[in-house]
């Protein structure tokens, strides 16, 4: 076996998922986390657009629905102190009802420029999504970054992002965010949106989602097996 | 309704949301000129798409793979299929099936024979393999007990088969499943939906139906063929046409129309703004007249040749019969040509007179004349629902609830503390992952229910906005507080800008017909002899009549209209 052949076979053997695939599984494991529908949906539609930036959106999820699992919603929201700071009082804010907060909030420009910091927000990364469909709506370019300086992405005002410390692997697993305007024209050096097409995870990722996902099944009976589904066993024709 | 421009006139003939959207209705839908399966041979005839079988490797038993490719102007695409040689044993079960006479995914491209060897050990097993970004589709398909192995054993004997038994069944093979975007890995639709052949909804799933009606002809004559070479005739290409493929559907379907609620508002308003043009004109030729004449009598022929065994569906094909017989009369009685804006008669005369199913049927054939005023309208049936996803959180309570009030009518209606009301559940079953329909006070796992009881959720969100004490509070914040009604607001929202988005009937009542939901789905792909086989499954025809492969784009099928879907006047 050449090496060419080798390095086939290894690239055949790694799974990827179809964004469909992200979606769908994100959706079922927030939900299975014990949140509501339409949580769900939100965290299942960023998931997606965290896929087809590049970005880890699996890995993120399925470490995130293993921290707010049956967590009640009001102990992972903002408390809102102030406008240009945001945190809860049990010291961890879920980033997907942080994230639907933030760009469905009545942002001043004041705060924008002067910068919202947002504090304990777990796997902030999923947080860009939102920041980004902020800045869309908002028509600017926004910056978020972590206290820490670990990571910085920027969003424009035409839905580009870039990446400024290029570091697409991993976030923390939670950290304080600042998030302000950008001066900078972000679309010079921002990578095009949804380049990419297929999604991967590490290590058990997927099935931790699965895990979470079965919790929205019911389990077959005999009787829902034929009812439910309304077709006898017979479908000859 | 940003993507249609309308005269006023037109506008004011919209029927509105309110009588459109009832079950009833929606499950009496007919195809139309803005069917999905019309709507991709019109575009395979205009862009000279041509077809070729460029690998058949099936032995005397019947196993091996076959391969089809259409060409287009800018692209190709390959049919790839598995055929397989199944114990008749395992055909007979549909629950649990896990083997199928064939299987196919639709290949972007010219597949290598990598790709067939890589798909040979995925496509067989279905849901059990994995498909790659190349792939687009992957279905199965069984052969049709009552019609294969007739066809089969006459061929091979030397003679045609009859045509009325042909008739009854109407296909050699019928698909179980037909997955298109993202499913066991295929490709997703929002990487292809710019492509030109693919812009409208269920494309890529249609042209691979398509080829598989192709398929299941071959495959008959090969067997027949293989039995006795010496005697074998191949099929008369009139009876082939008259063969569509066959397609069962069960609720794995249903809940789509209801996770769609902008989607299913742009194929319902494009249909609804068609009738709303043809009955604003003014007059109507008598060559158009003519035509809808013709159409009439052949869908008469069609509805004649509808068999089914559900008492339901039964009832209301005799009724459409007597409709459609009502209609001639009044034909006859009424001289077209002279009357001001005759169409509109006609489909007010149709309200007055006829059920449901003849109201549809009329819609459908009034739309039929127009190829000028309806055909367009396609292009307005996608859209890109992330443009509609997010929820405007500084909209004011008190104009949510206004547009409660506006669009939800159906949801006053619902009454929380009535059994009937809230009887079923719908949910996903561990087995099979798919929509199922539960009842609420027999069975368990209704904690687990999915988010389609869309009227009495409405009607939660509704009180629940009446007992904050501030209308003017902002939704973000309303949502931070209450995140159970999040998907309800998110529907109400697209409501504003989507008038057809919500199916105005309780989706979890005792009274529910499921199949009024699967039909009105299937209608929109182009579906006919709709033939339920319980309140929540069905059996349907798709193609059958169409043009056969080669016959797309030849000389000598210039007879050919975009009117195949229906049967023709004089059998031949």
């Amino acid at each position: 076996m050449g090496v060419s052949t080798i390095a086939a076979s290894l690239i055949m053997s790694i799974p990827d998922y179809s964004i469909g695939e992200v979606e769908s599984l994100v959706l079922k494991a927030y939900r299975g986390a014990g949140q509501s529908w339409g949580l769900a949906q939100e965290a299942a539609n960023a998931a997606a657009w965290m896929a087809m930036h590049g970005l880890p959106a699996l890995d993120e999820f399925a470490t995130l629905v293993q921290q707010i699992d049956k967590v009640d919603c009001a102990h992972l929201r903002p408390d809102f102190a102030e406008a240009s700071l945001w945190c809860s009082s049990s010291g961890r804010l879920c980033p997907v009802v942080t994230g639907c907060a933030f760009a469905e909030s009545n942002l001043s420009q004041h705060n924008l420029k002067s910068g919202v910091q947002i504090k304990d927000v777990l796997q902030p990364l999923i947080m860009i999504g939102f920041v980004s469909r902020a800045a869309t709506q908002l028509k600017r370019n926004l910056i978020v970054q972590d206290a820490a300086a670990e990571f910085s992405y920027e969003l424009s005002a035409t839905g580009h992002f870039s990446n400024a410390l290029n570091r697409l692997s991993g976030g923390p697993s939670k950290a304080d965010l600042v998030i302000r305007e950008s001066m900078n024209s972000v679309t010079e050096t921002a990578v095009t949106p949804s380049v990419y097409q297929r999604a991967h995870a590490s290590g058990n990722t997927v099935q931790i989602l699965e895990r979470f996902a079965q919790r929205t099944y019911v389990p077959a009976t005999d009787e829902s097996r034929n009812a439910g589904a309304g077709a006898g066993l017979l479908d000859n024709d | 309704m940003d993507n249609i421009n309308n005269a006023p006139a037109t506008i004011a003939m919209l029927r509105p949301p309110q009588t459109v959207m009832r079950l009833q209705r929606l499950g009496s839908f007919h195809q139309t000129r803005l069917s999905f399966m019309r709507v991709l041979l019109r575009r395979l005839e205009k862009d000279g798409w041509r077809f070729s079988r460029t690998h058949w490797d099936i032995d005397a038993s019947g196993v091996g793979v076959g391969v089809y490719t259409a060409h287009g102007p800018e692209r190709s695409y390959s049919l790839i299929a598995f055929a397989n040689d199944l114990d008749p044993a395992k055909r007979s079960d549909r629950v649990i099936a896990s083997e199928w006479d064939a299987t196919f995914t639709l290949y972007d491209g010219i597949p290598t024979q990598g790709d067939l060897q890589r798909l040979q050990d995925n496509v067989p097993v279905q849901e059990a393999g994995r498909v790659s970004g190349k792939e687009l589709s992957l279905s199965r398909a069984n052969r049709s007990v009552r019609l294969f192995d007739y066809v089969r054993q006459k061929l091979s004997s030397g003679e045609q088969p009859a045509m009325e038994e042909l008739d009854k069944v109407g296909y050699l093979m019928r698909t179980t499943a037909v997955y298109g975007s993202g499913k066991f890995g295929a490709c997703d639709r929002r990487f292809i939906a710019d492509r030109e052949e693919f812009k409208e909804p269920f494309q890529v799933e249609l042209l691979a139906v398509y080829m598989i009606r192709a398929f299941s002809v071959d495959i008959v004559e090969h067997l027949a063929q293989a039995d006795d070479p010496d005697n074998y005739v191949a099929l008369d290409v009139a009876l082939k046409r008259r063969l569509g493929i066959g397609n069962s559907t069960g609720l794995g379907m249903a809940p789509f129309i209801v996770n769609h609620p902008t989607l299913l508002n742009n194929w319902i308003l494009a249909r609804e703004t068609a009738l709303a043009r043809v009955r604003a004109i003014e007059y109507a030729t008598t060559e158009k007249n003519a035509q809808f004449g013709i159409y009439l009598q052949r869908q008469i022929i069609g509805v004649r040749q509808w068999q089914t065994d559900h008492d339901h569906q039964a009832g209301k094909i005799v009724d459409l019969l007597s409709d459609l017989e009502q209609l001639e009369q009044y034909l006859h009685v009424h001289c077209q040509v002279q009357i001001k804006k005759p169409w509109d008669e006609i489909y007010r005369w149709a309200e007055q007179h006829l059920t449901p199913e003849g109201q549809e049927c009329v819609v459908t054939l009034l739309l039929e004349p127009y190829p000028e005023l309806v055909d367009d309208l396609s292009a307005s049936m996608s859209i890109d629902e992330n443009r509609h996803f997010a929820i405007n959180g500084r909209m004011p309570l008190s104009v949510l609830a206004d547009l409660i009030d506006c669009n939800y009518g159906f949801a006053k209606e619902f009454n929380a503390g009535a059994r009937d009301q809230n009887a079923r559940f719908w949910y996903a079953s561990e087995e099979k992952l798919e929509p199922r329909l539960g009842e609420r006070f027999e069975e368990d796992g209704a904690e687990r229910e999915h988010p389609l009881a869309t009227a009495r959720d409405v009607a939660a969100l509704s009180a629940q906005i009446k007992a904050c004490a501030v209308q003017k509070t902002a939704v973000a914040e309303f949502l931070l507080q209450y995140p159970q009604h999040r998907h309800t607001v998110r529907r109400v929202q697209q409501s504003a800008t989507h008038p057809y988005s919500e199916i105005a009937d309780n989706l979890i009542a005792s009274t529910l017909l499921p199949i009024d939901l699967l039909r009105c789905k299937l209608s929109f792909f182009g579906a006919v002899k709709f033939d339920p086989r319980s309140d929540r499954w069905l059996r349907i025809n798709l193609y059958q009549h169409a043009p056969l492969l080669e016959e797309l784009n030849s000389s000598d099928t210039a007879d050919w209209t975009d009117s195949w879907v229906y049967p023709p006047l004089q059998r031949h």
